[in-house]
């Protein structure tokens, strides 16, 4: 359902992928081989409502989770031909994850969790500057030493994002980044995402249900009952009105079996 | 590596306050070992170094290879030296100075509040029960009668000596004056004048008891001699007090030996070895080392080593358990932290680094408090000795070397388990939404598993049929082990058990409604699990310790059979024509008075010589081969002492028909024996034994049971009594009758009485009026075998009260148990600190829950008492787990004890001590009380809306 990507600027790409978990005698399809590509520099917005499969969608192309059937690749690597210490090195270096509930570790200060992934490396290489460089980009200058229950919810989000960028990862994906922050915060990180897109290049997959916070993306993939029923541009949009209006309709439109566009 | 120690201080610094008090607690484990283990140490150090201050100035001893082999008796004393040996040997060379001496066994009596210290903390002498009372208040001691009591069984040995000048140092008083060697004064050394505590002052008189009679000495000087072993002397007297008090002709059994500078003592030896050896005695010549194997004796160093494996063992588990409850309690506060770790990389490795990290944080700041307060502990020990500060006790390499590895071994074990569990997480939990609560579950397949290691050691104990030896090694090394083992897997079953059946009742008494505290624990069984077994440790083996030594005293606790009773007229014993007058003593009742023929003689070696042994017969051989070679007879005269409708000795017969072994007895070689010696040889009714008659070692005797009899506490009485003439040790006493034992052993007079006495009779009174009948009979000359002829000066009387040997083997039997529970009962103490840690992570952990509580309603008191009564039911389990592990592993020691020690023969039945332990039950609730209420009140006076915040951060 989604569009072909030139393979030589691709950054992520998921095929035929699928998720079924086994509820006692019924077996769920939470995925059902759902198509993704995703170029380098490209900011997409994975919609859905509760239990579309967006969640599942994410923690695949993470390698949280092992599908039931398909394969994830970024940058060209299949993330489930690799053992599992491969793919845990793999995501300690090619991708950034951020999560709704922040996880920060709550006894390490703004710095050392922003630092953790780094310093699980044993090359020793010196991140100095890019963690000066994330600290002053994200506005974290003043929160240096502080811990987590020292920081607003949108300072939290802010410190996860730089521990997802220090790496300089492949891709970066977010689970409702702004889940557990405010309004005004909500649209600060969202701000901020899209910055990183546009300025340094940076490849985000962005699980969302909020409007809102999809507006903020280049492209939008929308999911219903774990199947990719859309994939649009969010230009075409002139706001988020619109873009929710555009959203309802393709999903109700999946629900009649009908095109939205 | 980084991250892992950035992880590792940063949870060290945010929970600082609960890692210092499983540090502190693991450093408490640390201490026992030091203490324990370097106390070890330190003794052995010092051992060298005692053998050498009791030797000083001389070199070497010159005594009877038996002398310097076996227990110093009359007989062994009575030996002389070859006057030929002794002359060539003045004449050696190399000999600077030899020191001709006198030997001589004595009864050291001291003066009642004076002596060593715990001779006067003894029970007093009031019996409970019938029998002879104490002194009466008010009531004027008769001179003769002033109050003198040994300070135990055993004995001081006493040397004459012709020394002008003392060889020791003098700390106070004066050395003998030999210009009037008829003096009745003598010198003590330090240790026999009390040692540490209130002792005997110089101008003090003492008594002595031999072969010569009863004598007073008046104490006129001390040296700086320790006298920790039965072959060095404690009193020093001039040799013609000596003889007197030897009751035998003066002779030389010990020469002490100085050599020469220039000579050396193995060029002496050698040079000597054929002489001495050749001599008629044999003759040895022993050094310092040979004082020092007697001293690591006397201490029991087989014992104290196997202590510091009991402490190092029970530190380890201490420390592991610790350790476990604290970490587990931090894994189970950060599966989403250590899921997020997952999630962003780290691999399964590293998170188990972090466990093992933060384990090794707490192992190794306890192993350096526990290193710094054992060694204050060894400090305060060496104080309390008496030593000076300013000698510091140096902590011992091995002891630092134990205690690191005990830690190391606790740490790695107790991070195994939480490493696993964090290494088990799937980073998919971290994107759980709500933290999944891990319920535990009772793991059925767990607690079989620990039933049935349970059941190993009584298996191996009770079960099959396997050697003694065997027996044993697989109850210390397998049935223990699986054991304790077995108790951890079944205490989820005793926390869910507890929980339910008594948490009802917890909630009760803290006016909370049930629901409340209905998965206090279970809710998280591992952490209960780890705390409980923390507490087990210490008070399971207080348990244990306390059933299995009240139950195995039981068999020397003087049964009612016995009369009130043992008068004894030593060591020359009355003609029959004063027996009449014994049983006309005021509170004597004088048709329950039994004269005692009574002579201890050893098994013979013809036993050995008989080919095709039946099995029975080759383990009575076996035993008589060892210390306890020699059996006690009691010859009484049947119809008096065992007649009658109420009889003096009430047998109870095992074995036996009562009539016809009674009727028997009378008529000839006849005897009966006591049940654990039919239980350990195998003989009864019809067998026989062999023995050697003292008076004729030329001849054997042998004699037919005719009857097994329960006699429970023969030993002390007899032992204590003097019954025993020529060794120590006895396999048994076997009663036989009166003429008989006169007959086969040559006995003329009459040595012993046992008797019932009017109730209230006085026990002074009782002295003093036997002591009458005995001067009747002074300056006596006997024989007396093994030693030869005896003159004894002053006869003495002596009147063992059963009752108060009843109480004294009490009295010991709580002061050993209480010395053997100090360390469990510190452990205890120690294991209160992992409860409080528990309770505080506990409370952490929930807060979420606790806020949510005190939201819709719970007051402030009590959500307090919520968490005070999670530690009452921490500490109710561990009660419960603690007793049936207590009373599993005292029945297993018990049955294994019947087959490495003699006396443990019979099983004896299983005793709890229900006082002592329900006294340990309420402290460690108390404790436990006490460690929960610090959590509790913290959380009681916590904002319910800070409680809920908290707990969502920490979500």
């Amino acid at each position: 359902m989604t569009e072909p990507a030139d393979s030589s600027s691709l950054m992520l790409r998921a095929e035929n992928l699928t998720k079924q978990f086994q509820q006692g005698r019924t077996v769920v399809d939470a995925l059902c081989e759902a198509n993704i590509s995703v170029t380098r520099g490209d900011f997409v917005a994975v919609m859905g409502a509760s239990g579309s499969g967006k969640s599942t969608l994410l923690h695949l192309m993470a390698g949280l989770t092992t599908p039931s059937a398909g394969r994830v690749e970024i940058d060209g690597a299949d993330l489930f031909a690799m053992s599992d210490r491969a793919l845990t090195l793999f995501r300690r270096r090619r991708i950034g994850l951020v999560f709704q509930a922040y996880n920060l570790v709550p006894a390490l200060t703004t710095e050392q969790n922003i630092m953790l992934p780094v310093l699980m490396e044993s090359s020793g290489r010196n991140h100095a500057r890019q963690l000066d460089e994330l600290i002053e980009r994200l506005g974290l200058a003043q929160r240096r030493k502080h811990r987590p229950d020292e920081l607003s919810g949108g300072e939290q989000q802010r410190v996860a994002i730089a521990r997802a960028l220090i790496s300089d990862p492949a891709v970066v994906l977010a689970d409702e980044p702004t889940g557990n922050v405010d309004s005004v915060a909500g649209q600060g990180i969202c701000r901020l995402l899209r910055d990183l897109c546009n300025d340094q290049g940076r490849t985000i997959v962005m699980v969302t249900h909020e409007a809102a916070v999809a507006v903020w993306a280049k492209r939008i993939v929308v999911l219903k009952d774990g199947r990719v029923v859309d994939s649009f541009l969010t230009a075409q949009f002139g706001d988020t009105d619109a873009l929710a209006t555009h959203y309802q309709n393709v999903v109700a439109a999946a629900d009649t079996g009908e095109g939205a566009e | 590596m980084k991250a892992v120690w950035m992880l590792v201080g940063a949870q060290t610094r945010r929970h600082g306050f609960r890692l210092f008090l499983a540090s502190l607690a693991t450093a408490a484990s640390v201490c026992l070992v030091i203490w324990v283990v370097g106390g070890y140490d330190v003794l052995i150090g010092r051992s060298a170094g005692l053998a050498e201050q009791m030797m000083a100035p001389y070199d070497a001893v010159l005594q009877t290879q038996r002398a310097a082999d076996e227990y110093p008796s009359d007989g062994i004393l009575a030996q002389a030296i070859d006057s030929d040996v002794l002359e060539q040997f003045t004449a050696d060379a190399d000999v600077a100075l030899l020191e001709p001496v006198m030997a001589v066994r004595t009864t050291m009596l001291y003066p009642v509040g004076r002596g060593r210290p715990g001779a006067e903390r003894r029970p007093s002498q009031r019996s409970r029960k019938k029998g002879p009372a104490g002194p009466k208040a008010g009531q004027k001691p008769a001179e003769s009668a002033q109050e003198f009591r040994p300070r135990g069984p055993g004995g001081t040995l006493l040397t004459g000596t012709t020394a002008a000048r003392s060889p020791f140092v003098m700390v106070e008083g004066r050395w003998l004056d030999l210009r009037n060697p008829e003096r009745m004064e003598a010198v003590l050394s330090s240790s026999a004048a009390g040692g540490r505590g209130p002792g005997l002052k110089v101008g003090d008189v003492f008594m002595v008891r031999s072969l010569g009679g009863e004598f007073r000495l008046t104490l006129v000087g001390i040296v700086d001699q320790p006298t920790h072993v039965r072959s060095v002397g404690g009193i020093y007297t001039s040799m013609t007090v000596a003889r007197k008090i030897s009751g035998q002709t003066p002779r030389i059994n010990r020469v002490y030996v100085a050599l020469k500078d220039e000579a050396t003592l193995s060029d002496f030896a050698a040079r000597w070895q054929d002489a001495l050896q050749t001599a008629d005695p044999p003759l040895a010549l022993t050094d310092a080392g040979h004082l020092r194997a007697q001293i690591d004796e006397g201490r029991s160093l087989a014992i104290l080593e196997q202590q510091r494996f009991y402490a190092t063992g029970v530190s380890i588990l201490a420390a592991t358990f610790i350790i476990l409850t604290t970490l587990s309690m931090g894994i189970s506060e950060r599966i989403r932290e250590f899921a997020m770790l997952r999630a962003i990389g780290m691999t399964r490795g590293q998170i188990g680094w972090v466990v093992f990290g933060e384990s090794t944080v707490i192992a190794a700041a306890g192993w350096l408090l526990g290193l710094g307060a054992g060694w204050g502990l060894l400090q305060l020990d060496a104080a309390l000795e008496g030593q000076s500060l300013a000698r510091a006790v140096p902590l011992s390499l091995r002891s630092v070397l134990v205690s690191a590895a005990c830690v190391a071994v606790g740490a790695g074990v107790a991070a195994a388990l939480p490493a696993r569990v964090a290494m088990r997480l799937k980073p998919l939990d971290v994107m759980a939404t709500v933290l999944r609560r891990r319920r535990s579950t009772l793991p059925v397949a767990g607690v079989i598993a620990g039933a049935a290691l349970i059941a190993v050691n009584p298996l191996l104990v009770y079960g099959v049929s396997i050697s003694a030896h065997l027996r044993y090694a697989g109850y210390l090394v397998v049935g223990c082990t699986s054991m304790a083992l077995g108790f951890v897997l079944v205490a989820p079953l005793a926390v869910v058990l507890v929980e339910r059946l008594l948490g009802p009742a917890v909630a009760a008494l803290m006016g909370l409604s049930r629901h409340l505290v209905a998965e206090q624990l279970s809710g998280n069984l591992w952490r209960s699990v780890g705390t409980v077994a923390c507490l087990t440790v210490g008070l399971g083996l207080f348990v244990s310790i306390q059933v299995w030594g009240h139950s195995m005293a039981v068999p020397f606790l003087p049964g009612d059979n016995l009369p009130d009773v043992v008068v004894s007229f030593l060591p020359s014993g009355l003609p029959e024509s004063d027996v009449d007058a014994v049983y006309q003593v005021d509170g004597i009742i004088g048709e329950e008075c039994v004269p005692m023929a009574v002579e201890q003689a050893k098994a013979a070696p013809e036993l050995l010589q008989c080919e095709g042994l039946s099995r029975p017969r080759q383990k009575a051989v076996y035993l008589f081969m060892g210390e306890q070679d020699n059996i006690l007879f009691l010859g009484v005269d049947p119809p008096r002492a065992f007649g009658g409708s109420n009889p003096p000795i009430g047998l109870v017969f095992v074995k036996g028909d009562r009539q016809t072994a009674l009727d028997k007895l009378g008529r000839g070689r006849y005897c009966l024996v006591p049940d654990h010696f039919h239980v350990e040889t195998g003989l009864g009714v019809g067998d026989w034994f062999s023995v050697i008659p003292p008076h004729a070692p030329d001849s054997v005797l042998t004699w037919e049971i005719v009857g097994v009899v329960s006699i429970p506490g023969w030993q002390w009485v007899t032992k204590m009594s003097d019954m025993r003439r020529y060794a120590p040790k006895t396999l048994a006493s076997v009663f036989v009758s009166y003429e008989g034992a006169k007959e086969a052993f040559g006995l003329e007079r009459v040595y012993h009485f046992w008797a019932n006495t009017i109730p209230g009779t006085d026990s002074g009174s009782l002295r003093t009026a036997m002591q009458a009948i005995a001067d009747r009979n002074t300056n006596v000359e006997f024989y007396m075998p093994d030693v030869g002829q005896v003159h004894t000066e002053t006869p003495y009387a002596s009147v063992t009260d059963v009752r108060e040997v009843e109480r004294t083997v009490r009295w010991r039997t709580e002061s050993v148990l209480w010395m053997m529970s100090k360390f469990p009962l510190i452990v205890l103490a120690i294991t209160t600190l992992a409860v409080a840690n528990t309770i505080m992570a506990s409370v952490r952990a929930r807060r979420w829950e606790l806020g949510v509580l005190r939201a819709v309603g719970l007051t402030r008191g009590g959500l307090t008492r919520l968490v005070v009564a999670e530690s009452i039911l921490v500490g109710l389990v561990a009660c419960v787990l603690s007793l049936t592990f207590g009373i599993t592993a005292a029945w297993c020691a018990t049955g294994i004890c019947t087959y490495i020690f003699y006396f443990g023969g019979l099983q004896p039945p299983l005793v709890i001590p229900w006082t002592s332990l329900s006294w340990s039950f309420a402290v460690t609730l108390g404790l436990c009380m006490l460690a929960g209420i610090l959590p509790a009140v913290a959380a009681g006076r916590t904002e319910p809306a800070r409680l809920l915040q908290a707990g969502r951060a920490a979500m």
